[in-house]
């Protein structure tokens, strides 16, 4: 392989965060 | 090793030698040049690139295997997971009057009590368990700030026990910001604040019309003086709620804020995004507007829209990637101010989803109520490459929607239509990847 470039690593099982409200509407999307 | 089916893959826009690659299961985003992706698709890999691509989603060992772990990643979030995430509503008191507001006719003079509070405390420290490495405190109303003083005296007794824990407390506030003044926010520093959500929907006069104080007086340029004051001080997601009559209104006041010294820099996020429809009677019984489904064609324009005048203003938005729904967290619920428990801050109020209290704690018969796992029954879901961005959408929105959470809120035609093009409009705002977007 020649180069990969990496622009983001994404997360993990414990760098996850849950949410609440996630689609809006409810003020709620706290992260 | 096989690439995983979680992927979502296009040629790059200045360059169509190179291949961009999404994982939905983390979020990952790598650029790589096209052989290499045809020799990625045909099992053919470097040893040294195995572990990083590994890592980040990419490879799997069997894609048969890895939809298996998808299933069960959900769980293994729950086994692993160093959070405990409480949202908590102090009272319903409020000092606007916002039109949508999915709190509706419940709001008025309902504050937690004395005994409710030191109940909570002891429950919260029960939940927090060995291994814990944070509690995330979530803070609503009503407006949150009209009960500064019992925040202050919940973290007097939480974050001396997290602490001794060898944890974090963090406390994040969704407030309308009017509150919110050097101050308040300088009080709050001391006691684990993260950050303050604060919504502006708008122009001033959008805002003003559905964000007024209970008085019917505007409150856009109060909230955006305080934000000037204070964006040094905590991180600011500011948030806005738009239709599909004024989503075009919203970017620019981003120009707005930029005048009155709340740049890029002096925000953390800018998510705005749309107003949901909300049919049920217990919340607000006047206004009908919103969207009922995020696959309404409107949103496709309207998302990509928001997002690219946001970006280009220089102002960062929410990364794309997994975002599991706290009703299938097992260490994520909310608190109402009388003690009761649910499982996301938008069912409170819903007698029929009550899941507990704090005395009592949680009943798993939540677990049928709540129809967990409703998206592993589903043959659609199983073969969806977005499953992990979305496992099975918004209950809420299902429940507003159909009467019923019952069935998944699928969000496939959405990300068919629009995610490639949000991932090309990281690539050139976020990663500094493009020039021209199409």
């Amino acid at each position: 392989m020649k180069k990969i470039t990496i622009l983001a690593k994404g997360k993990n099982v414990k760098t996850v965060a849950a949410t609440m409200g996630c689609c809006a509407g409810a003020p709620a999307a706290v992260k | 090793m096989q690439l995983t089916p979680y992927l979502v893959t296009f040629p790059h826009q200045d360059d169509p030698d190179q291949m961009v690659l999404f994982a939905t299961k983390t979020g990952a985003l790598i650029v790589l040049p096209q052989e290499d992706f045809s020799d990625l698709r045909q099992g053919r890999v470097e040893a040294e690139h195995v572990e990083p691509l590994k890592e980040m989603g990419f490879l799997v060992e069997s894609v048969a295997q890895e939809r298996r772990a998808v299933f069960g990643y959900l769980d293994e979030i729950n086994r692993l997971t160093p959070n405990l995430t409480v949202a908590v509503i102090l009272g319903l008191e409020c000092n606007f009057a916002c039109r949508y507001c999915f709190q509706g006719e419940q709001k008025g003079k309902k504050n937690m009590t004395e005994a409710t509070a030191d109940q909570l405390i002891a429950y919260i420290k029960k939940r927090f368990t060995p291994g814990k490495k944070k509690l995330q405190l979530q803070l609503y109303g009503g407006e949150p700030l009209l009960y500064k003083q019992r925040i202050i005296a919940l973290a007097t007794q939480l974050k001396p026990f997290v602490e001794s824990q060898g944890g974090e407390l963090t406390i994040d506030l969704v407030s309308n910001g009017s509150l919110l003044t050097p101050q308040t926010v300088d009080e709050l520093n001391q006691w684990g604040l993260d950050g303050v959500k604060v919504t502006l929907d708008g122009p001033p006069e959008n805002h003003n019309h559905f964000r007024p104080f209970k008085n019917g007086t505007p409150s856009f340029d109060s909230i955006v003086n305080n934000l000037a004051q204070v964006c040094t001080k905590t991180k600011i997601r500011l948030g806005g709620n738009y239709t599909s009559d004024n989503f075009r209104s919203f970017p620019p006041i981003l120009d707005t804020l930029a005048a009155q010294g709340i740049t890029p820099d002096r925000l953390e996020r800018v998510n705005f995004n749309i107003v949901m429809k909300i049919n049920d009677t217990i919340a607000n019984n006047i206004y009908h507007g919103g969207c009922g489904t995020i696959n309404e064609p409107w949103l496709q324009e309207a998302a990509l829209y928001v997002r690219e005048e946001v970006f280009r203003r220089g102002y960062l938005l929410g990364e794309l990637g997994p975002e599991p729904c706290a009703v299938e967290v097992t260490d994520a619920f909310s608190v109402n101010y009388d003690g009761t428990l649910y499982k996301c801050i938008t069912w409170v109020g819903h007698e029929q989803f009550k899941i507990g209290d704090v005395w009592q704690g949680i009943n798993e018969r939540y677990r049928e109520t709540h129809h967990l796992g409703h998206w592993q029954r589903e043959e659609k879901c199983r073969e969806c490459e977005y499953l992990p961005l979305c496992f099975g959408g918004c209950r809420y929105m299902a429940y507003q929607r159909e009467g019923s959470m019952a069935q998944v809120d699928c969000r496939k035609p959405f990300f068919d239509a629009i995610l490639k093009k949000m991932l090309m409009q990281d690539l050139k705002y976020r990663y500094g990847q493009t020039t021209e977007q199409n």
